[in-house]
């Protein structure tokens, strides 16, 4: 065993190389970003892509009489017009399948996405 | 005179196992790196497992696996075990066969590329079964990568060690 | 009812059949189901009381179902509660504790034998008062699912306020079931299933404090009061949304004990959290509850 390099190591290493490519790539197609849905009176109103978020930003639905704060990987209700402000205290929605709901204002929140999923597909309360 | 080597070989392999623990050790000095999932570490007592699978046998390169193994094991519990087990199993049985290939193709550097592949491998497998979920798959392209890198400095470093460690060996078993 | 509707439905024309979702569920809360808008059959037919009202198909069926239901359990489940419901209005604006005599004097109108279907018309005696909030949700479930099966949706799982319908499902979705102390994402364990509907009754969802003293909206018919049978929430897995809905409220009142033959007889299966953090579910679902083991509950084991 006296040799470092010989033909097939490089060999070997660009297949390895070449799977791990072909593995990158569905994850750059949306298979692994983690989404965000903000309901308005039942149909989709906006989509935030969470998993490309860089800084915390907050989105005023003025209309609804909602804030909603949003940074990398998670969203949440900042403050809202409603009585109970359950939504508020549902607090950050990190994994998918998480919701929270306001009422009075008819908005709902859901993490769509991920890449695979340990916990529950819906659920039930 | 049997009896004499037998112990001599004994010896010299406490001392590999005595290495690979200490290279085990310091190379927990690593920190986590993002996008590694933590605990991945270079792997540098795999210079050791190469270089007794290269010179002595598949029993005593395995020898230093489970010494790894249950060291891991007893400073920092049964997963720990697991992990190195399986990912130690996996390795040491691909780089005696790419080494002992009558007409093995591979240098040092590809033997040890893939013997970190398959590490990482075992690994993932491992915790597969651990968590109970794939999840832990995400984490394949990532980790094929850093075998790449971690295999040609392993590699390289054992080229360069080689003559040291025969002298080692010479001592013992002359 | 107001509620959240969420839905995950997978297939060609999925958009638009959530759509058509959406609109019935609102339409099946204004114009049949709700006892607050005036012109929907319920409040029709409460404004009437005493006289027959001619409603849509649907509505009287589904009244003569909850009727069978309200039999089989016992009365532990009444859509007559509605006078006592609306004087509690816990979930509403005013709630109260209504006083002893107040509470006898509405207990009178509790009474599911003065409630007479024919055809499409339904008719209750004079003072009554129906609710049918305990069922809302889990009709809505159904009217869901007459409206996939009629869509090119294949799998798809559509949430009315927590009552869930399963859709073409033969096995593994994955339904979690809130944990009665956590925030709305946290689940105390998981009902692996197959088409079907599910639904839950808790003492968490609607409450109201009064002296120190905490009053959930789930009220036992027989006594006035929100139920005590030492339950803090009730999972009901059954193919009818309807029913699961009525036998969650019904498995709620009774307690574990008394649910059991009702469950059997309408071949729904359940899973019972006790107010002493025990976990209890019932021999068809054994095999699909797995708990989570970091939400703090202890399952009972079958014996």
């Amino acid at each position: 065993m006296k040799t470092l390099f010989k033909k097939a190591d490089f060999l070997l290493i660009a297949v390895l190389c070449l799977v791990c490519a072909a593995l990158f790539l569905p994850r750059f197609f949306g298979a692994g970003k983690l989404e965000a849905v903000i309901y308005c009176e039942g149909a989709p109103f906006r989509r935030v892509d969470l998993s490309t978020v860089k800084e915390a930003y907050t989105i005023w639905l003025d209309a609804q009489g909602v804030v909603l704060k949003v940074e990398p990987g998670a969203i949440g209700y900042e403050s809202s017009n409603c009585p109970d402000k359950l939504c508020v205290r549902t607090g950050r929605l990190t994994r998918p399948g998480d919701t929270a709901a306001c009422l009075p204002s008819k908005t709902v929140v859901v993490l769509e996405g991920g890449f695979f999923r340990k916990g529950p597909d819906v659920m039930t309360y | 005179m049997a009896r004499k080597t037998n112990n001599r070989k004994t010896a010299l392999l406490g001392v590999l196992g005595a290495q690979a623990l200490a290279l085990s050790f310091l190379e927990n000095i690593f920190p986590a790196l993002p996008g590694l999932p933590p605990g991945a570490k270079p792997g540098f007592s795999n210079i050791v497992t190469m270089f007794t699978a290269a010179t002595a046998g598949l029993g005593e390169a395995l020898a230093i696996t489970v010494i790894k193994s249950v060291f891991a094991g007893v400073t920092r519990g049964l997963s720990a075990f697991i992990m190195s087990f399986a990912g130690g199993i996996l390795s040491t049985f691909t780089m005696f066969f790419l080494l002992r290939l009558k007409s093995s193709p591979f240098g040092i550097a590809g033997v040890s590329v893939a013997s970190a592949a398959a590490h990482n491998l075992g690994q993932l497998l491992a915790a597969a079964v651990l968590t109970g979920t794939s999840s832990v798959f995400g984490y394949a392209p990532v980790l094929l990568l850093f075998a790449v890198a971690t295999g040609l400095v392993t590699g390289t470093v054992l080229k360069v060690l080689m003559p040291a460690l025969r002298k080692q060996s010479r001592y013992f078993l002359k | 009812m107001g509620t959240t509707v969420i839905q995950s439905l997978r297939g060609p024309g999925s958009s638009a059949t959530a759509g058509v979702i959406v609109d019935k569920i609102g339409s099946l809360e204004e114009k049949s189901l709700s006892w607050r808008q005036a012109g929907s059959d319920i409040y029709r037919i409460n404004a009437n009381a005493g006289s027959s009202v001619r409603t849509g198909a649907d509505t009287a069926e589904w009244v003569r179902q909850c009727l069978k239901i309200s039999a089989a359990g016992a009365g532990a489940f009444d859509i007559t509660v509605g006078s006592l419901s609306a004087f509690w209005d816990i979930g509403g604006e005013n709630p109260r504790v209504p006083a002893k005599e107040k509470i006898a004097e509405l207990l009178k109108t509790i009474d599911r034998n003065t409630v007479k279907t024919n055809g499409d018309t339904v008719k209750i005696a004079a003072g009554q008062r129906l609710d049918m909030g305990a069922v809302g949700k889990g009709i809505a479930c159904d009217e869901a699912r007459k409206i996939l099966e009629k869509s090119r949706v294949k799998t798809g799982t559509v949430s009315v306020g927590g009552s869930v319908l399963v859709y073409g499902y033969k096995k593994g979705c994955k339904v979690g079931i809130r944990d009665p102390k956590g925030t709305a994402n946290d689940y105390m364990g998981i009902l692996n299933l197959g088409s079907c509907c599910v639904s839950t009754s808790g003492n968490y969802e609607k409450t109201f404090t009064f002296k120190g003293k905490t009053y959930h909206h789930i009220l036992d018919p027989k006594t006035g009061y929100p139920a005590d049978s030492g339950l803090t929430s009730v999972t009901v897995v059954c193919d009818s949304g309807l029913a699961s809905d009525a036998l969650s409220t019904a498995c709620f009142v009774l307690g574990y004990e008394n649910s059991l033959p009702l469950l059997e007889q309408y071949s729904a299966g359940a899973v019972f959290i006790g107010r002493d953090g025990t976990v209890k579910v019932t021999a068809d679902l054994e095999d699909r509850f797995s708990l989570n083991d970091s939400a703090g509950y202890v399952l009972e084991p079958r014996v």
